[in-house]
């Protein structure tokens, strides 16, 4: 059905295959087929642009969408004449962010964009300087630009609670402003974008191939493997490499492992913030167990450094099998125990459930993932509907809830949790003798590339374009955080102050990864501003 | 259970708060530690430094002197490892050591300094002794005769040699 929709209105396919189409599609024709696709039940994943002029002589932009239907996804590219696309927000609002990023770094205009402000660049960066042109060198510095504080109305009967610019509990830089109507939140904008770091550049000029997976592996502090995991298999589905099957399953289980110790940094946090500290120390008690697991595979508890383009670095033999199945049986009771314990308080329960909640209809129109969607009920998973690694030879349950408040995100996290250490015994079992490292392969001169994976917090989406010999044309990496945070001014609505750390720290945010790449959002999320939300409430 | 319940598993868990620093603290056996440099095998030909991330690795020669310097730096240094895998002789290992704080920048500074050849010809320093022993193997015999000149100067003796062959020149 895809294929017919973007045939149908005189695109080009560039590339069609069992997991990926990438369409050529006129710049007239650009918002009719996204609006199709919407419609035939594709969210947004992330937009990219580029600048190909050394190749083609203009500016692209690639909108990656994502269909569930026909678990495919579909990128429709566009080439920028004189520098003017027209944009798709109007009609996909979850690609408001992303059509901003390429406003702010690549300098193409997207003509009927509702809100064409500054995102990603500080303020006082200065005019008509776009970071990711082929001309703007990764070590060269400009002069910042004046500016002044924009004023703002004030109403005497709100009042402004700024959270931030460090995260209460989370310790990351991210400011939310609330606006206060007594105890209720009326009105809630996130500026982030503290920390962009400038890793795309990074990686296209300075590192080559095999030195950009340990680039991906710092976007995130929690999940970072998973970044370098999507990273190299953007790579492989660009180059057409095969990797080792024995490779596919110690990759899994690394990201399993990974997924075991996020989620139960997150109910510790999760109690923390609800009060129940025993709650906390218990579950980051059980979380260093995982670590120790991670140091003893990788050689480190964070930043595992497995990766590299066509396989894995280092083995798992039988004595690190036994130990690790040792130490996750222990681990899988105590888990439980403490889960159960959390679960069975009533205190807990009543601050989470009916609290925050995020309906379905808004869910997909942002575009949300991860453990945020399936909470919502939304039933999509990116190892069971594109499975990469090993996870299409492994058993496994995919929980949604639908209820859409803190308590289903927690539920879903919960049960995944104990899948997570079934899919690790699994793996371990039915992982195969042979190759862990496929290091003979060629780089193709500017093929693309997609890779993906569910990260502990959503779908993780890298895309990747070659340059040939060892280094590479473009490279996006997109966090989950950066689909799940515009929901977070949607679920804050109309609730008590009290609860807005722990509906914040319900999507499980990861404010630095999402940074890296793009921010400043004010007062308003996808076409509704804080005026309206004003405007509603009275 | 309850909060009770949670009181008894607290007490038979008891202390899981490690003695560290005032106890030694274990770490696996393949643990990604400091990376140290075997002076003795080093040839300083330059993978590790091509394949080093974070440039933590930098080598360079020091024409006036003649010597080739490796200079490990571990304010940048990320553990990964990337050195070890790709040393041709394994001079540089990581090791299990990991408390490198330090009040002294001098202390996150290894230096590796190895002897450099000159040219026959021009008399440039060109490459280490090291390097060209280890790399001799390697070379087909016509190349070996040509060991001690530098890239340049060789490159100038071979469009020599083959003119010769061709029959032209001046030298006949």
């Amino acid at each position: 059905m895809l294929i017919e929709i973007l045939e149908k209105n005189g695109s080009k396919i560039i590339r069609h295959d069992e997991n990926i189409i990438i369409a050529l599609v006129s710049n007239k024709k650009l918002k009719k087929v996204a609006k199709e696709l919407f419609d035939a039940g594709c969210y947004y994943a992330t937009g990219v642009g580029v600048d190909e002029r050394p190749k083609n002589g203009a500016f692209a932009m690639y909108h990656i969408l994502n269909c569930e239907d026909e678990k495919r996804y579909v990128i429709i590219k566009t080439f920028a004449e004189e520098l003017k696309i027209p944009s798709i927000t109007p009609v996909i609002c979850g690609a408001n962010w992303a059509e901003r990023e390429a406003m702010d770094m690549i300098g193409i205009e997207f003509e009927g964009h509702p809100e064409p402000e500054r995102l990603i660049m500080p303020d006082d960066w200065p005019n008509g300087v776009y970071p990711l042109r082929k001309e703007f060198h990764y070590n060269q510095k400009v002069p910042a630009i004046e500016v002044k504080p924009k004023k703002r109305k004030k109403d005497p009967k709100i009042m402004e609670v700024p959270v931030g610019p460090f995260h209460p509990t989370l310790h990351e830089p991210e400011s939310f402003e609330l606006y206060i109507e007594g105890e209720k939140i009326v009105g809630a904008s996130y500026r982030g974008f503290h920390v962009h770091r400038g890793l795309e550049k990074l990686a296209e000029e300075r590192l080559t191939l095999n030195q950009v997976p340990f680039l991906a592996e710092r976007i995130c502090g929690i999940c970072g493997f998973t970044h370098n995991c999507a990273y190299c298999q953007a790579v492989e589905d660009a180059a057409k490499i095969e990797v080792p099957e024995r490779a596919e399953y110690i990759r899994t289980i690394l990201l399993e492992v990974e997924r075991l110790h996020s989620h139960l940094l997150w109910f510790g946090v999760a109690c923390h913030l609800l009060g129940f500290d025993s709650g906390f120390m218990h579950t980051w008690r059980i979380r260093e167990a995982f670590m120790d697991i991670a140091e003893l595979l990788t050689g480190n508890r964070k930043t595992y450094g497995m990766n590299l383009v066509g396989g894995v670095r280092r083995d798992i033999d039988e004595n690190k099998k036994k130990k690790l199945l040792e130490i996750l049986d222990k681990t899988k009771k105590e888990t439980k125990e403490i889960l159960d314990n959390v679960a069975e308080m009533k205190e807990l329960i009543n601050r989470m459930e009916g609290v925050g909640v995020l309906p379905k209809k808004e869910a997909r129109e942002i575009g949300v993932v991860g453990p945020v969607a399936r909470a919502s009920g939304i039933d999509t998973d990116i190892r069971r509907d594109h499975p990469y690694a090993a996870y299409g030879e492994l058993d496994f349950k995919v929980p949604v809830y639908k209820e859409g408040d803190v308590l289903a995100r927690f539920l879903v996290r919960y049960e995944e949790t104990f899948e997570s250490f079934w899919i690790v015994e699994q793996a371990l079992d039915q992982m195969p003798q042979g190759e862990i490292l496929n290091e003979d392969y060629e780089l193709p001169e500017f093929a693309y590339g997609l890779g993906y994976t569910e990260a502990p917090r959503g779908e993780d989406v890298h895309f990747v374009i070659t340059e040939g010999g060892n280094k590479l044309y473009r490279w996006r990496p997109r966090a989950p955080t950066y689909n799940n945070l515009p929901a977070v001014p949607i679920m804050l609505m109309g609730e008590k102050l009290a609860d807005a750390p722990i509906i914040i720290a319900s999507i499980d945010p990861c404010f630095s990864c999402t940074d890296h790449v793009a921010i400043i959002e004010k007062g308003r999320v996808c076409r509704c501003s804080l005026e309206e939300y004003l405007r509603l409430k009275r | 259970m309850g909060r009770l319940s949670l009181i008894s598993k607290s007490i038979s868990i008891g202390k899981v708060t490690e003695k560290y620093p005032f106890a030694p603290i274990e770490v696996p056996e393949d643990f990604r530690g400091k990376p140290k440099i075997d002076t003795e095998k080093c040839i300083g030909c330059t993978s590790c430094m091509n394949a080093c991330p974070p440039r933590a690795l930098e080598v360079y020669d020091d024409l006036e002197r003649g010597v080739r310097v490796v200079h490990l730096f571990l304010g940048r240094c990320i553990f990964c490892a990337r050195c070890q895998d790709v040393c041709p002789t394994g001079a540089i290992k990581l090791t299990k050591e990991f408390e490198l704080a330090t009040l002294s920048d001098e202390d996150l500074h290894q230096i590796v300094e190895l002897q450099m050849v000159r040219c026959e010809e021009c008399g440039k320093p060109f490459d280490t002794f090291r390097h060209l022993l280890y790399s001799v193997k390697e070379l087909p015999p016509w190349q070996r005769e040509m060991l001690f000149l530098c890239p340049e100067c060789r490159a100038k003796k071979v469009s020599e040699l083959l003119t010769f062959a061709k029959g032209g020149g001046g030298y006949v």
